[in-house]
């Protein structure tokens, strides 16, 4: 028998030594290898660069309607360039309305909105331990489910005069507004995260001796947690949006509000710098719950679900 | 028994255990003690509640003699948003569908596209309204054109969505049946994708409505958002939680019949858990 | 503190006697299970399903029984009614003399009769140590370290060391029902109830499952409750298989396999196994026969 399996095979094209263990950045290497490989992205960068010079285009061209939307070069500038006399009034090397990286009023901009933003989503959080009740106990959801239905078609920006007279505060119904928004979405979706989970799990766990306390910690909970997440990004991002609404009715500061009072000052590029910084930040927001997802729900992404 | 006595019977039976189960009952009893605090909020003095209007004031706003359901301003506001809405929603769904289905189904123009799509997608439609007016002649193409954006994002993202769900094997099937590329394409994504296009537009009217709204609210001239902002400048806020009530009544009917009208159309899906 | 962690140790010493030592059942830890005259009646929109009618059985205590027959006999309905799940209309049911299940009587299911379900229900949340474990631990009758210590000695006996830190959903199904097994196991149940555990397996996995049931049985004689529609896997398995028949269910035939154990699969070929099946078969498969033309009755 020992003669038929013989150690040292010249003839055997078999690669010497254990396999080829690749470490995470030689994997990152090869990734971004074939990624630069593939047509996609090339197409990609093909179909922004036609967007941009298109916009360039019309707008040096002087095409109606368009010229009064600066050309995207101006638009970036602005951005990027010092605020008027710092290089003695040159207008070359300066920005015409000091918004952009030199300016303090974007950055205020930017955290008077993130900031309003948090404290509108952590508020509407309560919606998960809404959500659970109701998802868990029928008799709760039998009741509260007909209110929600009642008021949630209301469209968020609609309460805002309501809104203003029931909150005396200053940034109080602008905040109102953005966890109404996100409230419904949160806690409609936990309810559907608790629906969502198969009953043969709660059976289980009585089996096993739970008692209701541990079966909502760790049954109900860590079962929803999938549709949880799912109505937190949702709610952000309506969230999000209603804040422009309401920045644009009742604030002041704030990317929504800049937007539209550059529009009335007609002086555009703050308008077009803080509509994509709104985009920005929302996308970022939406990242890092995401990233966030990816975290907590470590056993659904083992089990191959992509996340 | 009688005849009579049994149709009697069978009704009330009926009666019981469809309209007045317990579910319904105590849904019924939930809603009541909104609008019972709603009416008792203001005379009690109950601290921030109290500024809400009463339930019965804002009724009053309704069937009054000079109330809103006869007023003929009333039902033209109604009548301009809805054509907005109406004409938004449409070319939002025309223009998104095919995008969404050409999207999903090539990557090289799902690569040429979409990149410039998502640049755009994360910015709240009403953050388009002023470039809108900047670009496009007039307030109300303004408002439809940022509508048609709420849908067109929802309805593109959820065709790709759909187009992707799509099980491979039906295609495969398809082709050992001979099929042509063009035939895959009308006859098995198409109607496959059905669903998620629906959900998609669904979400889209519901975004529609909220844009539309807002958007009257800031600038528009007529329209139930408008007719809100006006009854609140003029400090009558049973008029504003009227409007506010018919804006959902609007928003909730034109989604139900978007759903509805989804469902006529995939009628070989047998369960629908969740909207 | 120090009285109540004594009280825990005495009962831990008493309750843990099994997994950790080998053979005989003892008295007061194996169930006996009664079943007299069990009845389920179904009203749905007016119209009543006879589930299960006048069906009685005994189980001896440390047994493993088998209940066997197509679907819809209502041997589901049997075992969800010992299990707690759900209630009778009729009859009682008697867990070492005490009564678990009777008409009218609050559903009470929990730990001395725990169920293994057929389409699997480990936590898909928990990693598989937290599986095992969450048995013991949300009961409070051991503490987390200790807990962990038995499932992960537990588990390297029987061969699935390696996956404690994995969770379900990245294992293979069959080692899901081994740890699912495992998991009820460790509770020391007084009746490990199987609601067709093995069904979703193929049948090459299914073999070798029936090889490691039976390790675990003969490791401690616990009281089995083991529900399939599979005849060679009711035979293979069992000490008694019980044919049910039909809508009505009720006891149509019971069998003693006297096949001797340790069993293994070779016993299949055996003249007696053969018997045996033989012996079973005309019973199961016209209560089959029945099932298949009243499912097709009520589609047509």
């Amino acid at each position: 028998m020992a003669e038929l399996i013989s150690t040292s095979t010249p003839d055997l094209k078999v690669a010497p030594g254990p396999e080829r263990v690749y470490t995470r950045s030689e994997i990152r290497l090869l990734r971004l290898r074939r990624a630069v490989l593939r047509p996609e992205p090339w197409l990609g960068f093909l179909g922004l660069a036609t967007f941009f010079g298109g916009w360039h285009l019309a707008a040096v061209l002087d095409v109606p309607g368009v010229n009064k939307l600066e050309s995207p070069m101006f638009v970036l500038r602005e951005f990027l360039l010092p605020p008027r006399g710092t290089f003695d009034y040159n207008p070359q090397l300066e920005s015409k309305f000091g918004y952009g990286v030199w300016g303090g009023a974007w950055y205020t901009d930017i955290m008077v909105s993130v900031w309003r933003i948090c404290r509108a989503f952590l508020l509407s959080l309560l919606g998960i331990p809404l959500g659970l009740l109701m998802g868990w106990r029928r008799r709760v959801r039998e009741f509260v489910f007909p209110t929600l239905e009642l008021l949630r078609p209301v469209p968020p920006v609609a309460w805002v005069p309501l809104a203003i007279v029931m909150l005396p505060w200053q940034e109080a119904p602008v905040i109102f507004i953005c966890s109404i928004a996100s409230f419904f979405v949160v806690t409609l979706n936990t309810a559907l995260g608790v629906d969502s989970i198969d009953p043969v799990y709660f059976r289980a766990a009585r089996c096993l001796g739970f008692s209701e306390a541990q079966i909502l910690r760790q049954v109900v909970i860590p079962g929803a947690m999938p549709f949880i997440f799912t109505g937190m990004i949702l709610g952000l991002g309506v969230a999000w949006f209603s804040l422009v609404g309401g920045e644009i009715i009742a604030a002041t500061w704030g990317l929504g509000y800049r937007i539209w009072e550059s529009y009335t000052s007609t002086s555009i590029p703050p308008l077009l710098i803080a509509m994509f910084t709104s985009g920005l930040i929302g996308l970022a927001m939406s990242l890092m719950l995401r990233g966030l997802q990816r975290r907590v729900l470590v056993w659904k992404r083992r089990a191959g679900a992509t996340l | 028994m009688s005849a009579v006595g049994l149709t009697v019977r069978s009704l009330t039976e009926f009666f019981r255990s469809t309209i007045l189960t317990g579910a319904n009952l105590r849904g019924l009893t939930g809603v009541a003690v909104l609008l019972a605090v709603m009416e008792v909020a203001g005379p009690l003095g109950i601290p921030l509640l109290e500024k809400v209007p009463r339930f019965s004031a804002v009724v009053d706003r309704f069937i009054e003699p000079e109330g809103l359901l006869w007023r003929e301003k009333y039902w033209m506001s109604w009548s301009v948003s809805l054509m907005r809405i109406g004409a938004a929603f449409v070319a939002g769904v025309l223009v998104g569908v095919p995008t969404g289905l050409l999207w999903g189904s090539s990557r090289r123009l799902k690569a040429l596209g979409f990149p410039v799509f998502e640049m755009f997608r994360p910015i709240s439609p009403l953050a388009y309204l002023p470039v809108a007016i900047i670009l496009l002649p007039g307030i109300e193409v303004s408002i439809i054109a940022i509508i048609f954006l709420g849908t067109f994002f929802a309805v593109v993202i959820n065709a790709i969505n759909g187009v992707f769900q799509v099980d491979l094997s039906y295609q495969r099937a398809a082709l050992s049946l001979g099929a042509s590329r063009r035939d895959i394409f009308f006859r098995i994504i198409l109607p496959g994708t059905l669903p998620s296009i629906t959900t998609g537009a669904t979400i889209g009217m519901g975004i529609s409505w909220i844009e539309l709204v807002a958007a009257e609210m800031i600038a528009g001239r007529a329209g139930l958002g408008y007719l809100t902002w006006e009854s609140y400048l003029v400090g009558d806020i049973p008029q504003v939680m009227a409007g506010m009530a018919s804006m959902g009544l609007g928003g909730a009917v034109s989604c139900a019949v978007i759903w509805h009208t989804g469902r006529l159309l995939t009628p070989w899906l047998e369960d629908y858990r969740g909207r | 503190m120090e009285a109540k962690s004594r009280r825990n140790a005495v009962k831990l010493a008493e309750s843990d006697a099994g997994i950790v030592g080998r053979g005989q059942p003892r008295n007061g830890q194996c169930g006996h299970l009664r079943i007299e005259n069990a009845g389920k009646i179904y009203r749905s929109r007016g119209a009543a399903v006879t589930a299960i009618d006048g069906c009685s059985l005994q189980v001896p205590p440390g047994g493993l029984y088998v209940v066997v027959g197509p679907s819809g006999c209502g041997k589901t309905t049997l075992l969800n009614a010992i299990a707690g799940f759900d209630t009778l209309t009729a009859g009682e049911i008697f867990l070492d003399e005490e009564l678990i299940a009777a008409p009218g009587r609050a559903l009470r299911p929990g730990p001395d009769r725990i169920v293994v379900f057929q389409q699997g229900a480990l936590f898909p949340w928990k990693t598989v140590l937290d599986n095992v474990t969450c048995g013991l631990v949300a009961q409070g009758r051991v503490p987390r370290r200790e807990a962990e210590a038995r499932a992960v000695s537990l588990m390297g006996r029987v061969g699935l060391q390696g996956i404690e830190r994995q969770y379900p959903g990245e294992i293979s199904s069959g080692m899901r029902r081994r740890v699912e097994i495992i998991r009820a196991l460790i509770t020391a149940p007084k009746v490990l109830l199987l609601d067709e555990p093995f069904r979703a397996l193929d049948a090459l996995t299914k073999s070798v499952m029936h090889e490691y049931l039976l390790e675990l049985y003969d490791m401690e004689r616990k009281t089995v409750f083991f529900i399939t529609h599979d005849l060679e896997e009711a035979i293979f398995l069992g000490d008694q298989v019980v044919v049910m028949s039909t809508r009505p269910g009720r006891v149509k035939k019971v069998i003693t396999i006297d096949l001797p154990r340790p069993r293994n699969h070779r016993m299949l070929a055996t003249e007696r196994f053969l018997a045996l099946k033989r012996e079973a078969i005309e019973a199961v498969h016209e209560e089959a026969l029945k099932a298949f033309e009243a499912g097709e009755r009520e589609l047509a």
